[in-house]
């Protein structure tokens, strides 16, 4: 039996070895604590494969067009929000902020994007409160990154559904 | 002189590990083997992180199989080393063994039998 702790770590494995790793603890006789510990070893360890693109070509092309519009409607709406009479920390955290959304579109752990696409809202949410300048459009950079990162690969997965399988003997 | 990457000291030491298991070479099972052999802790996320870059490297190759009641039904990826990988394992030992010939601090251990 996991405990809830070892169920949210498992959680942030990469897929490719979530059932795997877990197995593996649960069939090797150890402590909770031991569990977890091994658990969070190898959520730091394995990190970096979250973010390995495994999709087929179009997959790839639809995230990097993702990507530009995160970025040209994030900064538009950061300077319409009048992000330039602000501190540069605060605009170097927008940035920061628009970059991680980004980041977030090139990771297939659900949960790991679910978690970036509240960060961010986090962050613009402080940039907006501890800003010496008043920005109160500011929180509405994240809704693109919101939109894309939790209703984008649902969407993609449900076109991918409805589009015929591609493969030898089918028509060009 | 062979243009392979060498493989490194952990990652030898992963490959005999899965290397002496035979088909049953999975995550579990090749640290307990490494434990046992290197009397050290080693822990799962450093092997499977090891062997997801041997893998890259086409030195191993994964399977992905089911899992029984004992795991909770959570599936199992057994590892087998590619004939690629032999081939580097053992470029790997024969440098380190040639960069330790005549080194006298570091003299060749006697041989197990």
């Amino acid at each position: 039996m996991t405990s809830r702790t070892s169920r949210v770590l498992i959680e942030l494995l990469p897929e490719k070895y979530r059932d795997e790793i877990a197995g593996d603890l649960i069939e090797e006789p150890v402590s909770t604590k031991r569990m977890n510990g091994e658990l969070a070893v190898a959520v730091v360890r394995l990190f970096p494969l979250n973010f390995t693109l495994r999709e087929d070509y179009d997959m790839k092309h639809a995230k990097w067009i993702a990507a530009a519009a995160i970025a040209v409607v994030g900064l538009l709406q950061a300077w319409d929000s009048g992000i330039l009479g602000a501190p540069a920390w605060i605009a170097a955290l927008v940035v920061f902020t628009i970059a991680l959304g980004i980041a977030g579109l090139f990771t297939e752990n659900e949960s790991i994007r679910l978690s970036i696409a509240a960060i961010v809202f986090v962050l613009l949410f402080v940039a907006r409160v501890v800003s010496p300048v008043r920005l109160p459009e500011l929180t509405l950079v994240g809704l693109p990154i919101f939109l894309l990162l939790v209703l984008g690969p649902r969407f993609m997965g449900l076109a991918k559904a409805k589009s015929p399988p591609r493969g030898p003997g089918t028509a060009a | 002189m062979p243009r392979q990457d060498l493989p490194g000291g952990f990652e030898q030491i992963v490959m005999l590990a899965v290397t002496r298991l035979g088909d049953n070479a999975y995550g579990m099972t090749v640290r307990a083997e490494i434990e046992q052999r290197t009397a050290r802790k080693v822990s799962l996320g450093a092997v499977y992180s090891t062997l997801d870059r041997l893998e890259t490297k086409g030195y191993v190759t994964s399977k992905q199989a089911a899992g029984g009641g004992e795991r909770e039904g959570r599936a199992k990826r057994f590892f087998r080393v590619t004939a690629q990988g032999v081939r580097a394992l053992n470029e790997g030992i024969a440098a380190l063994d040639r960069m330790r010939e005549g080194v006298a601090a570091i003299p060749r251990p006697a041989r197990v039998t």
